[in-house]
């Protein structure tokens, strides 16, 4: 093997392994979930969301802008096919203090409004979230008929990324009163609030 | 029908062009292959600018990490196959960097999609593009770098694969498997498509020499015709000839060379047709040319063995063949008088005065068959009107539509007494007429000469 040889082929070796660590570093990125919602126990009785109760109802809370939760909702979509109406789902859009007004339309806003029978409403200042203890984009609580905490987590398998996650068996079994593996799975999205307001919201 | 090459030489020059044409192949792809990688870093940079062009904060938002991946590690995976394309067209390192490269753009794509289902297509889509290479080997590193993701993101994050937890150990085997089943049928269609490219070759080559040899022979069979005489003045002889090749280039030989008292008259046919008997023809006409010149006053039978020492030492002793030839050698004098010598078909001789037509026999050896000749000398005396009429076996072995057998000599006969009034060309045409019908196997040559007297000669002269 002549030295030109040797170069080119060590070149290539360096390219290939510098591509490889850079996809591995984005799927580290991208497989790194945000804090899990601190929802409480119970269905939190302040909260104005309609809870349906005659059936188990979720409720996943979105940034209306983040990319990620578009998959999400894709996911989302894809849990309301399989249950098929055995249990009520929320959207929340939660809309930042001192946003432009509109700024809860968009591409997220678009999908959940596609998903049949899904209420979508707006969480002016994220007082919603803050009840049912959400941080990050696409965080899912299920509650029981009796208003119980069942499940608490995101849908997608990482930030912003399609495919039937484990929450989906998750919430099934829980829903048909079967037992699951866990009752929470890692949650992938942006930021609800920013990191100031979540600060001051903590400040008692 | 496949298509065999025995010549080794022929055999090389179809690899040659096999090889070309495969090099301009794999060129071309990999060209094709530069602008594609090229389009899809452009369309990397589009989808992420224009679905996650920023990440959240609640109202705070900054550039989403999709467009400084697309730029850069888009880059990153287009730059070297695209500089290696342009820079090595042909290396076989170059076409596996793109396959690769081809691979690693599936996996960002699919990044940059949300990991769309439809996305994953990319892979069965840019396998089937790899086959534009027609080199299998080329699948090799682009389903190692598939099977390596898969079974990397299985041991470190298998939900991002599978969507649970714990898959089984073989999971990434499940899906390798679609992979190397499209690689199957690919693999299969590039050795079909590269024997095809093999046989297209060899046709091509095979059909060029053809052409070529063809080339040749119209070229000899121009030579051939254009040394042959049609009209000839020989005072006190009306002279017609002509000569039909089977092939491009016959074996039949006639020629009239003239002299001071009268001319030389030979016709011949050498035995078989084609590229070889029309070279030994020429030999003949060439040797009989230089002999008659040098020795224009010489005894027939003198001239008819000079003859065949020199084409037998050219044709058996030079060229190492094994051509010879039947001929008739005709020494015509002005007064009317004409020898002749050979071993060839018989000569008919039309008497005018008697109305009726002598058929002369020939007694000798072939030319060329042995270094020394034996040859009769014959003797006639020509009246003014008669004819002498030589034609070489094709005539009189044409076949008769008919009954299918050979035509003989009667027919021929037939026509020279019908036709004696006629011209010499009106009587060389109606004997080769009686031939058209059946169709000839062999090359044919007619001479018809009439004696117009001494005084004819004179004046002539």
């Amino acid at each position: 093997m002549t030295w030109r040889r040797a170069l080119l082929f060590a070149g290539l070796g360096v390219w290939l392994a510098g591509v490889a660590m850079t996809f591995f570093f984005l799927w580290r990125y991208k497989m790194t979930p945000g804090p899990l919602a601190e929802a409480p126990a119970t269905w939190p009785v302040a909260s104005s969301i309609a809870r349906d109760p005659q059936l188990p109802n979720i409720v996943m809370f979105a940034h209306p802008q983040c990319p990620c939760t578009r998959a999400s909702m894709t996911e989302l979509a894809r849990l309301s096919d399989e249950l098929n109406g055995r249990a009520k789902i929320h959207v929340v859009l939660v809309r930042p203090d001192g946003v432009e007004p509109g700024f809860e339309d968009g591409a997220v806003a678009t999908r959940a409004a596609q998903i049949p029978g899904v209420d979508v409403v707006v969480d002016d200042g994220g007082k919603e979230a803050d009840r049912f203890g959400a941080i990050v984009s696409g965080s899912t609580v299920v509650y029981g008929r009796d208003g119980k905490l069942l499940f608490r987590g995101g849908l997608t398998i990482a930030r912003g990324h399609e495919g039937r996650g484990p929450a989906h068996d998750r919430i099934l079994s829980l829903l048909s009163n079967k037992p699951a593996d866990r009752a929470d799975a890692p949650t992938f999205g942006c930021d609800l609030a920013d990191h100031e307001t979540l600060t001051a919201a903590r400040v008692p | 029908m496949t298509e065999t090459i025995v010549d080794p030489q022929q055999e090389a020059q179809a690899e040659a062009l096999f090889r070309e044409r495969y090099d301009a192949n794999v060129r071309r792809t990999d060209r094709l292959f530069a602008y594609l990688l090229l389009g899809e870093w452009a369309l990397a940079l589009a989808i992420a600018i224009w679905f996650s062009p920023y990440g959240w904060s609640g109202k705070i938002r900054t550039v989403h990490v999709h467009v400084p991946v697309a730029i850069f590690l888009g880059g990153a995976i287009t730059l070297p196959p695209v500089l290696l394309a342009f820079t090595r067209p042909g290396w076989t390192v170059t076409r596996y960097v793109i396959a690769i490269a081809q691979m690693l753009f599936s996996g960002l794509l699919i990044h940059l999609s949300g990991g769309r289902i439809e996305t994953h297509f990319h892979i069965f889509g840019s396998l089937a593009f790899l086959a534009f290479y027609r080199d299998w080997k080329v699948f090799v590193p682009a389903t190692v770098i598939v099977a390596a993701d898969h079974l990397i993101r299985q041991a470190l994050w298998p939900e991002s694969v599978y969507g649970i937890a714990n898959p089984e150990a073989w999971r990434f085997l499940e899906h390798a498997f679609w992979v190397v089943f499209e690689d199957l049928f690919l693999v299969v269609s590039c050795l079909i498509g590269v024997a095809e490219m093999r046989k297209i070759a060899a046709q091509q080559i095979a059909v060029e020499k053809t052409q070529g040899a063809a080339r040749e022979l119209a070229i000899a069979a121009s030579i051939q015709m254009a040394i042959l005489p049609s009209e000839v003045a020989v005072p006190g002889l009306e002279v017609s000839a002509k000569m039909i090749a089977t092939d491009e280039v016959g074996g039949d030989y006639y020629d009239v060379l003239p002299v001071a008292d009268g001319c030389w008259i030979a016709v011949g046919d050498v035995a078989g047709h084609g590229f070889r008997a029309g070279l030994a023809m020429l030999q003949a006409q060439s040797a009989l040319s230089a002999l008659v010149r040098r020795s224009p006053d010489a005894r027939p039978s003198e001239l008819w063995s000079d003859l065949n020492y020199t084409f037998y030492d050219n044709v058996r002793t030079r060229l190492h063949n094994d051509e010879h030839m039947t001929m008739s050698l005709l020494r015509y004098h002005r007064d009317g008088r004409v020898e002749i010598v050979g071993a060839h078909e018989e000569i008919l001789v039309w008497r005018s005065a008697k109305k009726q037509v002598e058929v002369i026999p020939l007694r000798g050896t072939w030319v060329g068959v042995s270094r020394t000749a034996f040859a009769e000398e014959q003797t006639l005396r020509l009246a003014v009107g008669d004819l002498l009429v030589l034609y070489t076996d094709g005539i009189i072995e044409a076949r008769d539509p008919s009954s299918g057998r050979m035509l003989g000599l009667d027919p021929v006969r037939d026509v020279v007494v019908r036709d004696h009034a006629n011209s010499t060309g009106e009587i060389r045409d109606a004997i080769f007429d009686l031939t058209t019908a059946g169709g000839r196997d062999d090359d044919a040559s007619v001479i018809v000469l009439r004696y117009c007297g001494v005084e004819a000669a004179a004046a002539a002269a």
